[in-house]
């Protein structure tokens, strides 16, 4: 839901394989190892721009992750839908591996490959048992850096792309993160990270790879590796022959509109959001305990409504049943605070304006210190959630090095000061703010109504 | 020139990559070349292949422009055959026109059919 706006799609390139779970090597270590053995991560940026890094997390699985520094946001305008397109497209054949031979040599060697892609990084993730590491890393660094894109493969991969676009149009949760961005941003970051089907027909061959040219660059790649030797790791970057051109990336720019998408749907879904702040913007985590106090997972206790500062004030004013959430997403050098309103046709006018009341209650006088500190403890709960699976530690990473060791993450959080997020609060209230709104919206004002 | 253009820039883009290695400007087929029939008739030696579903394949693989072309030439050889007459000799096919457009798919598909019979019959790891 709401919860994780940095909306990430995946295609999983096998269906999921029976993993074999204790490889003989790592039980071993797992015997000598009775105390906590705390690893650090090793890191080497090599000559081309790559940079590797691996943590020893004695897992019997091993990971190799290479991210992308390159997302949905690079796409100029005749490329749009060019991240998708290549998400579908990623198990094609490449130059020394057919389609056919890429699925079953991961299948044979017990591995899992997947693709997902947000707005600023694509991550290619190879899951393999210990032993098979290096193969399964011969099939990702392919299809990384060797896809052959036939034009024939892709006209007959075409209907997957379409059936994922069907299947997206069907989900307003998701449509209503790609609104949003688009109504607040401008350029890049207002990019979809689903093609828009304007664009599909044009999104062949040649299109696609001179995408890969520009965007997929070695200084933008990293290699990590969990569970994997760090000089195995330096190895097998040597197989990523990426571009060397350098790409400069545009600014996102914040913009207030409105995007409206009329239907018959009784349940409509409305986005508010105003300009967040970047991941390395020393308010960022006063903007994510911000959210946190007014509350950002729907409800951690079955069939309740919750009892998050939004669920208490906001939500007593639904008829029918509704949902209201706050999210908050810091990209690399903007952001978006917001909320998130779900509400039948005739309450969500009412809902929106309780939102707003309850916006300029907090502005003005500012979460208490108790309301600060539960929601320090939510979100310390979260990010150490994330860390501990592979996936989150990954996305992590990539978000910033220092974001992955769990200890100062959270001391990072302690030390978050309250005025730091009711400042933040204040200002959120204050700026411009975009909507997004789709379903049934007769009942729904205009932003500038709602903004008296 | 018009029923060879995209034919030729196509097969210059296939030597680049080194997938086809010349025309029948070598040995045996050089010899053979000036005795064939059907360059007279404005085709080339791809122009021949008899179809079955490999080459149904490989066909459907080639960029549009190439098969248009190829369409072009069958149909203008059966229209002179069924007219008992051939081109004017400034029309032939010339030994370095003679490209190999069809061959590499042809190969490609008996590779991938053939990677397909060895994992099934488990000669592949």
């Amino acid at each position: 839901m709401m919860s994780s706006l940095s909306l990430r799609a995946r295609s999983n390139l096998l269906s999921a394989m029976p993993k074999r779970f204790a490889s003989s090597l790592s039980a071993s270590k797992m015997q000598d190892s009775n105390k906590q053995i705390k690893e650090s991560i090793k890191m080497t940026k090599l000559d081309n721009g790559i940079l590797v890094a691996s943590l020893e997390n004695s897992s019997p699985i091993s990971r190799v992750a290479a991210v992308l520094n390159t997302g949905s946001r690079d796409e100029n305008h005749a490329e749009q839908g060019s991240t998708h397109a290549l998400r579908v497209f990623s198990n094609l054949a490449t130059r020394n591996f057919s389609s056919f031979g890429i699925t079953r040599n991961l299948d044979q060697i017990g591995a899992q490959l997947s693709i997902s892609s947000t707005r600023e990084n694509t991550t290619y993730l190879l899951e393999s048992v210990r032993n098979n590491i290096s193969r399964g890393v011969d099939i990702l660094s392919e299809i990384v850096s060797r896809p052959e894109l036939r034009h024939w493969e892709i006209d007959d991969t075409k209907s997957r792309l379409e059936f994922e676009l069907e299947v997206y149009e069907q989900q307003p949760e998701l449509k209503i993160v790609d609104m949003i961005h688009k109504a607040s941003f401008k350029n890049s970051l207002s990019n979809s990270i689903y093609a828009p089907r304007f664009n599909v027909p044009n999104l062949k061959s040649e299109l696609l790879s001179g995408f890969r040219q520009k965007n997929f660059t070695s200084n933008r790649l990293t290699l990590i590796g969990l569970g994997v030797d760090h000089d195995d790791l330096i190895r097998f970057a040597d197989q990523f022959r990426l571009s060397t051109a350098s790409s400069t990336r545009q600014a996102a720019r914040f913009i207030s509109s409105e995007l409206r998408e009329e239907n018959l749907d009784d349940l409509v879904h409305v986005a508010i959001a105003a300009e967040g702040v970047g991941q390395s913007n020393k308010e960022a985590l006063a903007s994510a305990v911000a959210s946190h106090a007014f509350g950002s997972v729907y409800n951690r206790i079955k069939y309740s409504n919750g009892a998050s500062r939004l669920s208490r004030s906001v939500l007593q004013l639904a008829k029918e049943s509704a949902g209201v959430t706050s999210f908050n997403v810091n990209y690399s050098d903007t952001g978006l605070f917001g909320f998130h309103l779900i509400g039948s046709t005739n309450d969500i006018g009412n809902l929106a304006k309780g939102l707003y009341q309850e916006l300029s209650k907090v502005a003005t006088s500012g979460f208490s210190n108790e309301e600060i500190n539960r929601a320090k403890n939510s979100l310390k709960t979260s990010l150490a959630n994330s860390l501990d699976s592979s996936q989150g530690f990954i996305e992590a990473f990539t978000k910033g090095h220092d974001h992955v060791n769990v200890e100062e993450v959270l001391k990072s959080v302690d030390a978050v000061q309250s005025n730091d997020v009711n400042a933040f609060v204040k200002r959120v209230a204050s700026s411009k703010h975009s909507l997004a709104a789709i379903g049934n919206l007769s009942e729904l004002p205009r932003l500038e109504e709602l903004r008296v | 020139m018009a029923q060879l253009k995209a034919t030729l820039a196509f097969a210059r883009k296939l030597a680049e990559t080194g997938v086809i290695k010349g025309t029948a400007t070598q040995g045996l087929n050089k010899a053979l070349f000036p005795l064939s029939k059907y360059l007279k008739y404005g085709l080339l030696s791809d122009d021949l292949i008899k179809e079955n579903d490999t080459v149904r394949e490989a066909l459907r693989r080639l960029p549009g422009d190439v098969f248009q072309e190829r369409q072009y030439r069958l149909a203008r050889a059966i229209n002179l055959s069924s007219g008992k007459s051939v081109l004017p000799e400034a029309e032939w096919t010339k030994p370095e026109q003679d490209v190999s457009y069809l061959k590499p798919f042809i190969e490609q598909v008996v590779n991938e059919q053939n990677e397909r019979d060895d994992w099934n019959a488990g000669r592949l790891q």
